[in-house]
């Protein structure tokens, strides 16, 4: 699994994004309202010194005015932000101050603006007094400008700072959240590959995760003593029933042979067949229960080459086939290749050819076809399976309806040996007859 | 304060300012109920309202935060107490922006009258119409004082608070 899957990384990305826009969110909100509040102070300090200007021209009038002006320019504080003083007539000569031409502001409604100066960016707010006076006073936002630079590297720093934290912390705990998941997985894994013993040994209490890893591995000895009942029960079927049943053909053939009158050696032949036919029906029940219990599935297995197998089994069936009179096509790719377990890919593709042949009469036609993928199809031309059937003939002891024979359990075999192979069988219409797929899910 | 600018949008209504906030809750404040007068000292908390050279601070005496005098500056909200004695008159100067609104308001405590004239450096008067009712609303012309008087035509000592803009 990639890092970018892994849900306890996605939640530290998105956790950290969360963070780092909040923490931006704050810087953008800490210096817009940090200039803002400064630039307002810086305007009250011009509007406090046009006041006192204003008071200066009241009351002395113009050449007061003048002296005060150069006064202040003369014993301007250092450190703070530089003064700026414009005084001009009503043609625009400039009578006091230091500030030379600026973009127009409109002194009769008392405007502010911002406009370069000499000593950097400043804010200036324009006036008219009595007699056509235009009063210029201003204030440099270089201190401003550079507080706020400072400002956002301070900010910048921070952010790098919380989001490297942040990130750092939260991986670390994804990455051990991670191993931890990772031990349940390995468990589950070694547990389907048939290593029956595979556990997630998760300490005892612990949080939500061990807890897990306990119920994890309370499951896994519940399916382990589950497997373990279904092979003895199966082996029991195997030698308490299947070898008395062995031993009675061997008495009725006994029986058989002594025999010389034929109405009995018809009966003994019957019953020799019923026992067979027994026999057979708990072989195919067990080749079921043992490939299911197998534990695992074959996709880890060694790799085969399904065409060989496929032409070797082709090569078997196709003298019967010349003997019904059927017409048996085989396009098999070569060396179309996949994991699993040879033989229970022979008995997968030996179901689906005797389930073809038994329903295909003489003059028909059955295609055996293996490609790439793997994929494999055993088509006939037969009378088909209905509509309403072709799921239930996957199912035990279901049968066509088209015909009575058999057990009804290849077909089930067939789609328990695909599903461990990682495989899906399924049956569509071929129009006529029916086509059995068998391919990757 | 989106629904608060549509509701008097369509009620027809201008929508209250700074400067007639602080005049609302100066006389709100007035009011012997604690709470009116918490509430008068929040409005005039919030709408920044300062006094003006050694007036009290009423935001502070009816119980929200202190704010800081404002003196020698062109006023944002500012107010000012002056008590009157029958017959007398009260004044004081104040600079206002040339080409920006500015406003006076006389809030009368009690059933005390006055009568409120506003004039510049020149002795001409800003406003006439309204004066008599302790408003006067004008756009100077230039920056400099304006002389804002109050006289209290009564004949018993009475008391107002100048709000001025």
């Amino acid at each position: 699994m990639s890092q970018i899957a892994s849900i306890a990384v996605r939640q530290t990305l998105i956790s950290t994004t969360i963070v780092l826009c909040a923490v931006l969110g704050f810087a953008v909100v800490a210096i817009g309202t940090t200039a803002a509040s400064m630039r307002a102070d810086l305007l009250r300090t011009i509007d406090t010194d046009i006041v006192g200007l204003a008071d200066v021209m009241a009351g002395g009038g113009i050449t007061d005015l003048r002296l005060r002006i150069d006064d202040r320019l003369a014993l301007a504080p250092s450190g703070g932000p530089a003064a700026l003083y414009r005084l001009t007539d009503q043609v625009g000569t400039r009578l006091a101050g230091n500030l030379g031409p600026i973009p127009p502001l409109d002194a009769a409604r008392s405007a502010v603006g911002e406009a370069s100066t000499p000593e950097g960016l400043a804010l200036l707010r324009a006036t008219r007094l009595r007699g056509g006076l235009v009063l210029v006073v201003g204030r440099s936002l270089a201190p401003l400008t550079a507080l706020i630079a400072h400002l956002e590297w301070i900010l910048a720093l921070s952010a790098l700072a919380t989001l490297a934290a942040a990130l750092t912390v939260g991986l670390f705990a994804a990455g051990r959240l991670g191993t931890r998941v990772a031990r349940l997985n390995d468990a589950f894994d070694r547990f389907d590959a048939g290593d029956f013993a595979a556990r997630a040994a998760p300490r005892r209490g612990g949080d939500e995760l061990a807890q897990l890893g306990q119920h994890v591995d309370a499951h896994l000895d519940r399916i382990e003593q589950l497997f373990r009942a279904q092979r003895q029960i199966s082996d029991d079927i195997a030698h308490e029933l299947r070898t008395p049943l062995v031993h009675l053909d061997t008495r009725l053939l006994d029986a058989l042979e002594r025999n010389h009158d034929p109405a009995v050696a018809a009966s003994l032949d019957r019953a020799r067949a019923d026992v067979r036919s027994v026999v057979s029906l708990f072989d195919a029940l067990l080749d079921i229960a043992m490939t299911e219990s197998a534990g695992g599935g074959m996709t880890a297995g060694t790799r085969i080459d399904l065409s060989d197998v496929a032409s070797d089994l082709a090569e078997l069936y196709a003298p019967s086939a010349e003997e019904a009179g059927i017409d048996f096509v085989r396009r098999i790719a070569p060396g179309v290749e996949m994991r699993g377990e040879a033989m229970q890919i022979t008995r997968l593709i030996a179901n689906l050819l005797d389930n073809a042949f038994k329903y295909s009469p003489s003059g028909s036609r059955v295609r055996l076809t293996v490609a790439t993928g793997p994929r494999l199809v055993v088509e006939d031309n037969g009378p088909g399976v209905a509509l309403a059937d072709r799921e239930a003939i996957f199912e035990r002891f279901r049968r066509s309806t088209a015909t009575g024979n058999g057990h009804g359990l290849g077909l089930a075999l067939v789609r328990v040996i695909a599903v461990r192979h990682g495989l899906t069988a399924r049956v569509e219409d071929a129009a006529p007859g029916a086509r059995f797929i068998v391919e990757p899910v | 304060m989106i629904v608060m600018l549509i509701l008097a949008l369509v009620a027809g209504a201008e929508p209250a300012d700074d400067f007639t906030r602080v005049v609302d809750a100066i006389a709100r404040g007035g009011s012997a109920r604690p709470a009116a007068r918490r509430d008068a000292a929040r409005a005039l908390a919030a709408a920044g309202a300062h006094p003006v050279d050694g007036t009290h601070d009423l935001a502070a005496a009816w119980g929200a935060m202190r704010t800081p005098p404002y003196r020698d500056r062109a006023l944002g909200p500012g107010y000012r107490q002056i008590a009157i004695g029958g017959g007398s008159s009260a004044r004081f100067e104040q600079v206002f922006l040339a080409g920006q609104r500015a406003r006076v308001a006389v809030v009368m405590h009690g059933n005390a009258a006055v009568r409120l004239a506003v004039t510049d450096d020149d002795g001409q008067p800003q406003c006439g119409a309204r004066e008599h009712a302790g408003r006067c609303d004008w756009v100077p012309l230039w920056t400099t004082r304006y002389r804002i008087e109050l006289q209290n035509p009564g004949s018993a000592i009475a008391s107002y608070t100048v709000v001025v803009e």
